[in-house]
């Protein structure tokens, strides 16, 4: 039933598949942090013209199935002339998928931020500019790091998904082991124990930065 | 073909896909509501053995990646003898990991009953039992209907990865289309307005039950006021 | 009164979806079961012939064994196992689609009875399970961009440039065959189904698609979209040897009463060259029929 020299063998091909996971996953959790602060920024917006594509792309993305977002960026999209790599498809979809959920978490730390700090920086006269720069987001984001630790962890679960559009992560390497082989249990397994181990990591490292970001305010 | 024939043709099609995702909602949200309850209540247990085995089950399921469990149901059971089919797999896995999630809700929310109920209760002689089912649990449950509202939202979009054990649900019969008629376009399009018109569906369900549910209450739900 | 109506409502709640629950879940659960229409003790075949239908396993993959639309199950193997089938007194063949990699695993967890997918018989898959003897041989062929910018004509070429990006379908012989032929790892990419991998060529996200001669003058007719020809026949070198790949219908290895009523059939209407009527209309000739007559499923299981 669990063949160990069986495990041992396949372990230097799941390392390596492992590098290609984590890196899809920190390339997505960047696009997803830096687009969902726009979009949040953006639903905040006193012109209709940024908050109404906004709020639909944020509603529309969170009821989709990320698979079928991927399926769309790798299949559709190359039909009307972008053609993406694997790789590459999987960190956008990934990205604009989670950057959904960021927002909504940029979104509930910006309307943290006391009323009166806005208002000091109007009375300072602040442009726009600073007054997010300098006032609103060196506050907001701090008490949101937490809820943003945790999509990065969610992220790394989703990453199995980019199997489907051949991006050869742990999942997909799996597969192919078990396909060639016969033998599906150890190499499933494996990978499921290793993505407990991310996620028992990341979650660390998260409690540890939200520790010095307490200590710095 | 006009856009429109070409659209209804891809809806027709679809159609049985659609209707397959929906029961696999319906059905894995049960499992995960029975699952959650279960687990949630263990975990607010007494007795240290009940509450580590929910904890257990809680953290494993929710800290491994939903598509990986689904593979290992079906494809390294069978080597311990187990075979599922498709359905019961996908059902499961389903299940299980959402109902882990559910668990931490269903937690939350009865820890969050006012202290004095259980007092009340205590004094009034009622059973642990009786205590639960009449008196905390009625009271919790409002709390939890909208973060089990999103967690709905979340399986029916979970329901997509069972495809990739060829379960013939709504994402599995687009491909299957996108292979015989190419029109990949459409067929996407298409499927994901459909799984936007289910999820708005469930939200607008789950937003009647909460009021329904929290009429009469002093407590109606959240910060929201409608 | 409302506080009351809405006590009832919570509790009722409660209540009702408990028990719901229970009933649909369990049901569900229960109703979902793979199907498997065999009584304890009970022989495959004998129940196949008892309730008059067999499970069939097969990939999608045309013209070999796929569903058309219609979403009847057909192609060269499901037709010629449903003639075979007739002749042992099984009337109905019910499709069971699954991945071209999920073919045998599904077959030893008795989600079907049989593949007819046109699977190759080799040595390797002999170890996990029954083949009968096979029903047509085939040359490899690749999928190339019109008009062949890369000048490839079989594995040789390719491995020859490491530039080339070599798509083939996950699962199948052609990932093997690559590498035997020296294709680097890195160059081969798997694909899921056909469809994808001609997508794939079709935008460039692989040069060449290897799959079976038959199945690539399939794939170009329906999906080229007049922007991939066929590169070759050609037939890989294996160790040296060539090897011309053999495809039959594959059976779990307790089943071995099933494989060999299933063999007598079909090798009566190998010889009688009763087989070609059933195949033509999938692209098949007799060129493909005539070399498997003399071939049996123990020549292509032997390691070569």
């Amino acid at each position: 039933m669990w063949d160990w020299s069986y495990a041992a063998e396949i372990l230097p091909d799941l390392f390596r598949a492992l590098r290609v996971t984590v890196v899809a996953t920190l390339l997505g959790i960047a696009m997803a942090m830096v687009l969902g602060l726009v979009l949040a920024i953006g639903r905040r917006s006193r012109r209709r013209v940024a908050r109404a594509p906004a709020a639909a792309f944020v509603e529309f993305v969170r009821s989709t199935p990320l698979l079928v977002q991927l399926y769309f960026i790798f299949f559709v999209l190359p039909d009307l002339g972008l053609t993406l790599s694997p790789l590459t498809a999987g960190v956008i979809g990934l990205g604009l998928h989670y950057s959904a959920y960021t927002s909504e978490v940029y979104r509930a730390g910006i309307e943290g931020v006391p009323r009166g700090q806005w208002e000091a920086a109007t009375a300072l006269n602040f442009s726009a500019r600073r007054t997010w720069t300098s006032v609103v987001l060196p506050q907001a984001v701090p008490a949101v790091v937490p809820a943003l630790g945790n999509y990065l962890i969610a992220m790394f679960k989703d990453t199995p998904l980019l199997s489907a559009i051949t991006v050869v992560e742990l999942l997909n390497t799996a597969q192919e082991l078990g396909s060639q082989t016969f033998r599906y249990v150890e190499p499933i397994t494996i990978v499921g124990v290793l993505f407990l181990l991310l996620s028992l990591v990341s979650a660390l490292l998260i409690r540890r930065l939200e520790a010095r970001l307490a200590f710095n305010r | 073909m006009t856009l429109v024939a070409s659209v209804s043709n891809i809806v027709e099609r679809l159609l049985p896909g659609a209707l397959l995702t929906a029961e696999l909602t319906v059905v894995g949200s049960l499992l995960a509501a029975a699952l959650a309850l279960a687990a949630g209540l263990s975990l607010t247990a007494r007795a240290m053995p009940v509450r580590a085995a929910a904890r257990i089950y809680v953290e494993f399921f929710r800290g491994t990646s939903m598509l990986v469990q689904l593979f290992w149901l079906f494809f390294a059971l069978p080597a311990f003898g187990v075979e599922l089919s498709p359905l019961q797999a996908g059902i499961l896995a389903l299940g299980l990991n959402i109902g882990a999630y559910g668990a931490e809700v269903v937690r939350g929310a009865v820890i969050a009953v006012p202290k004095g109920q259980a007092e009340a209760a205590i004094a009034l002689n009622m059973s642990p039992g009786l205590r639960m089912r009449r008196i905390i649990l009625p009271q919790a449950v409002v709390a939890m209907l909208p973060p089990f509202g999103n967690l709905l939202i979340e399986l029916l979009k979970s329901t997509a990865l069972v495809s990739l054990v060829t379960l013939s649900d709504l994402t599995f019969r687009a491909q299957l289309l996108r292979s015989s008629t190419g029109e990949t376009l459409e067929i996407f399009s298409v499927v994901l307005v459909m799984y936007f018109v289910m999820a708005y569906a469930i939200t607008l369900g789950v937003r009647g039950l909460e009021r329904r549910v929290s009429r009469g209450l002093d407590v109606g739900g959240s910060w929201k006021t409608s | 009164m409302t506080l009351e109506a809405a006590e009832f409502t919570r509790r009722g709640l409660l209540k009702r979806t408990g028990a719901l629950t229970v009933l649909t879940a369990s049901g569900s659960l229960l109703s979902a079961c793979g199907g498997d229409d065999a009584k304890p003790g009970e022989s495959t075949l004998a129940a196949a012939r008892r309730v008059g239908r067999m499970r069939v396993g097969f990939a999608n993959e045309a013209p070999y064994g796929f569903a058309n639309e219609a979403g009847e199950l057909t192609g060269e193997a499901p037709e010629v196992a449903r003639a075979v089938l007739k002749e042992l007194g099984i009337k109905e063949l019910e499709g069971v689609l699954t991945k071209f990699e999920s073919l045998i695993p599904g077959l030893n967890a008795r989600r079907f009875d049989i593949i007819a997918a046109g699977m190759f018989i080799t040595p390797e898959r002999c170890e996990q399970i029954l083949f009968s003897d096979p029903d047509y041989v085939a040359p490899e062929a690749f999928a190339v961009k019109k008009g062949n910018p890369l000048g490839l004509q079989d594995y040789g070429s390719v491995a020859d440039n490491a530039e080339v990006r070599l798509g083939v379908l996950a699962g199948a012989v052609e990932g093997d065959q690559a590498k035997a032929a020296g294709v680097g790892d890195s160059q081969v990419t798997r694909l899921p189904d056909p469809q994808s991998a001609i997508e794939g060529l079709r935008t460039g996200r692989i040069d060449a698609l290897a799959l079976t001669s038959i199945s690539i003058r399939r794939l170009i007719e329906t999906s080229g979209r007049g922007e991939v020809e066929l590169a070759g026949p050609f037939v890989p070198v294996v160790d040296g040897k060539e090897q011309l790949g053999g495809g039959g219908y594959g059976f779990r290895k307790a089943d071995k009463e099933l494989r060999d009523a299933f063999n007598q059939k079909l090798d009566a209407m190998k010889q009688a060259d009763a087989l070609l009527p059933i195949v033509e209309p999938f692209g098949f000739t007799a060129e493909e029929l005539k070399p498997a007559k003399q071939i049996t499923a123990a020549d292509l299981c032997k390691a070569a």
